[in-house]
């Protein structure tokens, strides 16, 4: 068959295909994430088993914190027990249970959510009676607790400075750490150590028992994540108004604009709980909820084809590793157009994709000032190592050692200066890395400086090339919906790979015999 | 505009070489015939075609020991990789001087750094792919008197581009200063073309760009006649219809003790050849794809070569 009618057949399929979802089933071509009140959620408990019966809880808000909606649950290793279908916002807890799960036993069960930070109360409620008064999961009555507040706001002038010293004495006298029954508020205060929740629980509790309303609030970044734990704060109501505390990350009033809040002051206090589980944490993922989302799922109902072998049934942390992955055949097109159309030299095949897509997730001037940073390092390292003549393969373990030291080094360093942009070094390739900066000594041993030079140039413009491309944007929403799109990409690829013609660099590099064609031809008209 | 005057000129560019000439005419099971540079030389020496004396061959890291045996009493030497491409990896000894070797470029190495360097090549550093790789070591080759002038520190080579069984277009390269001895033009190699016809050379060129002066001995490139020439051409023929390619860039130098010998050959010949010859590969070899060539022998088809316009 030949290749420009296979080539054209593909473009046709792909076009019928996604003229079906857009005209038929009302998908949007260019996505939006105008209304983007809406963010799709995922939070999961995770818990080891003990060898003993085990259940998790998930405690949905009240009433008043409506911003929940579409609710789906489901678990590994537990069976959900309660009343499925009864989804009215102050229901009683879901609840997931076992009679018996084998100690060490991994189990999780999760809640999948869409938020609507729209239909949720803009202004938190104000403070209520049973915000001052000690419940199950915060015994502010508690002797010990209601001395130590007394003892740290002894001589404090107003109220903002009472809670200081409580907030300042969870900050700095207890630490985190994960292990079983951290949750619980006088454990902390006893060991001085205990989860996140619990040590937001111990200022709480320390905040009532002074008389001071206080809540604990569980929070999300607004920005999509993957697996990152959900935040849990406290928010504590003196001077007229709710201030947010998180003696955790050290952070005390100041405006929290890129938290989600999810919800305040359950019933439990805890969005979920367990028992008989140990090293338990919650983890969330986040997407913003695009116009495409919401489609498939009121489609959903319908059990479309198309929407049953959709990417949006994905959990969230699939959802965002797909979308990655449908741009790399785009990434494989540009490199493939480089390399054969305009004859630019690379190091590896794909190597300037793995860079792309691994700057992608930093700040790309960042992402390529670390880069070329870990390369020129890490050839001074190979230089080196030259001098001890190890044999091959142990030395480029080393060098792979080092450059995973270099990248760290920098992580930390970024961290201690708050260079948010720099953290993702982490992500670096770290063994592609390694190779292409073997690559780049060889050359420059074997070949000299101006083509290892040439060669190291091209890695990177088509690395570039590739980040413009693939970076978060409307491109990666719109294969998402549409990844047959992807079958346009495989048609240029087709006629890419039939291209006989001269390469750009070509026309650069025989041009001396393009001026002899031009003389020869104006001899000959001439005679 | 351009693409059309490089048309017009026959320039054959990487795409068309691949897809036209190489993926056609090389059947990729004959590509180890000459990517192993022992086997060539078995294949080469069975027609009939020179090969320099092979000293020994390293396999394994344990005969590494042993090599210091092989290279007793020999005052000259050269360390390749089986696999190797474009002269990476090769180690031309000049002089052995208390237990150093000097090499062509000038360096001195201690009998420690060759043998570091041996482990290099059987780990599979300088080879096609990356695979473990044996070294061999060879004679030395002495660059033949009439060609001395123009080479500086090692031996011309001549470059033959053999198309079904028929010569196309040659090309001689002559080691520089800058090159280190070696006779690869991106390391700074001088080339020159070779009229088919008359085994003589024409025109000239360093880094790309034409010139007619030897950039370092300032010797005029053109004129200068190959020694052998008609025999250089039929060992060529010879060598390519014992390797099965079709499209094959077969190099052979010019010793001053031998005549010409069979260095290697190469399933992937550059582009270069074009600049050095200043004309375009395409008509020669469109030329010759419509010949009926079945059951010609090596003289005849020499002299088709040497017959194209």
């Amino acid at each position: 068959m030949r290749v420009s009618v296979l080539a054209a057949s593909l473009v046709g399929l792909s076009l019928l295909l996604v003229a079906w979802k857009v005209l038929g089933l009302g998908y949007r071509l260019v996505e939006t994430t105008a209304q983007s009140g809406r963010y799709e959620v995922e939070v999961t408990l995770h818990g080891v088993g003990q060898g003993e019966t085990a259940a998790v809880f998930f405690n949905r808000p009240s009433s008043l914190e409506t911003g929940f909606s579409q609710e789906r649950f489901s678990a590994s290793g537990l069976e959900r027990i309660d009343a499925a279908n009864d989804t009215r916002a102050d229901a009683l807890p879901v609840r997931f249970a076992s009679p018996l799960v084998a100690r060490h036993d991994l189990v999780a069960a999760t809640w999948h959510f869409v938020f609507s930070t729209d239909l949720a109360n803009a202004l938190p409620p104000p403070p209520a009676a049973r915000d001052t008064l000690p419940s199950r999961s915060l015994p502010a009555a508690a002797p010990e607790l209601v001395s130590l507040a007394r003892d740290l706001t002894a001589g404090t002038q107003s109220l903002e400075s009472s809670v200081r010293a409580l907030y300042e004495f969870v900050r700095d006298e207890t630490l985190t750490d994960g292990s079983a029954g951290g949750d619980e508020v006088r454990e902390a205060l006893r060991r001085r150590r205990a989860t996140p929740l619990g040590r937001v629980r111990l200022l709480a509790s320390l905040a009532r028992a002074s008389g001071v309303p206080a809540r604990v609030v569980y929070a999300l970044e607004r920005d999509e994540q993957m697996e990152r734990a959900l935040r849990v704060v406290c928010d504590v109501y003196f001077d007229g108004a709710w201030h947010t505390l998180d003696p955790v990350r050290g952070r005390f009033a100041s405006p929290q604009e890129d938290l989600l809040i999810v919800s305040r002051g359950d019933r439990a206090d805890a969005l979920a709980e367990s028992e008989g589980l140990s090293a338990t944490y919650l983890s969330a993922s986040v997407v913003r909820e695009t116009a495409n989302a919401r489609t498939f799922r009121t489609q959903s109902q319908g059990d479309h084809l198309f929407d049953r072998l959709s990417f949006h049934r994905l959990p969230i942390r699939l959802q965002l590793a797909m979308r990655v992955l449908l741009l790399v055949p785009l990434g494989a097109l540009i490199v493939s157009v480089f390399r054969n159309i305009v004859g630019a030299p690379t190091f590896g095949t794909f190597t300037p994709i793995l860079i792309a897509l691994a700057v992608r997730e930093t700040h790309p001037l960042w992402g390529l000032l670390i880069l070329a940073l870990v390369v020129g390092a890490a050839l001074g390292g190979r230089l080196v190592l030259a001098r001890f003549r190890l044999l091959v393969v142990p030395r480029l373990s080393i060098l792979l050692t080092f450059v995973i030291f270099l990248v760290g080094v920098l992580s930390v360093l970024a961290t201690e200066w708050g260079l948010e942009g720099a953290l993702g070094a982490a992500l670096l390739p770290m063994v592609v890395l390694t190779m292409m900066i073997e690559r780049v000594g060889l050359a420059l041993e074997e070949e000299g400086t101006r083509t290892a030079l040439k060669t190291t140039l091209g890695t990177f413009l088509v690395a570039a090339v590739g980040y413009g491309v693939l970076r978060p944007g409307e491109l990666e929403r719109t294969l998402f919906t549409f990844p047959e799109l992807n079958l346009i990409v495989v048609a240029l690829l087709l006629l890419v790979g039939r291209y006989t013609g001269f390469r750009l660099t070509e026309l650069v590099r025989f041009r001396a015999l393009a001026h002899a064609a031009g003389d020869n031809a104006d001899d000959r008209r001439a005679a | 505009m351009i693409f059309k005057r490089l048309a017009q000129a026959g320039v054959l560019g990487l795409n068309a070489r691949n897809a036209e000439f190489i993926n056609r005419y090389n059947p990729r099971h004959h590509f180890r015939r000459v990517d192993d540079k022992l086997l060539a030389r078995e294949l080469a020496d069975a027609v009939g075609v020179r090969v320099p004396a092979l000293v020994g061959v390293v396999e394994a890291y344990g005969e590494l020991r042993s090599v210091g045996r092989m290279l007793e009493g020999l005052g000259d030497f050269v360390i390749k990789p089986v696999q190797g491409a474009m002269g990476s990896g090769v180690l031309v000894v000049v002089e052995r001087r208390a237990g150093a070797f000097v090499l062509a470029d000038g360096r001195t190495l201690t009998a420690s750094e060759v043998e570091y360097h041996l482990t290099g090549i059987l780990a599979g550093l300088h080879s096609l792919g990356g695979r473990v790789d044996r070294a061999m070591i060879e004679e030395r080759l002495v660059p033949h008197p009439e060609l001395a002038a123009l080479a500086f520190g090692g031996v011309p080579d001549v470059r033959v581009i053999v198309f079904r069984g028929v010569p196309v277009l040659a090309m001689v390269r002559l080691p520089t200063r800058a090159s280190r001895g070696r006779a690869n033009l991106h390391q700074g190699a001088v080339a020159a073309g070779i009229e088919l016809q008359t085994g003589r050379t024409v025109g000239g060129l360093h880094r790309e760009r034409a010139l007619k002066r030897h950039p370092e001995t300032d010797a005029v490139l053109a004129g200068h006649l190959i020694p052998e020439w008609p025999r250089v051409l039929e060992w060529a023929v010879r060598a390519a219809d014992a390797f099965g390619l079709g499209y094959v860039g077969i190099d052979i130098v010019l010793d001053a003790r031998h005549g010409p010998v069979l260095l290697e050959a190469n399933a992937r010949p550059g582009l270069a050849i074009q600049l050095a010859n200043a004309r375009g590969l395409r008509p020669r070899l469109e030329q010759v794809e419509r010949l009926a060539l079945e059951g010609l022998g090596v003289d005849e088809r020499v002299a088709i070569g040497r017959a194209l316009p």
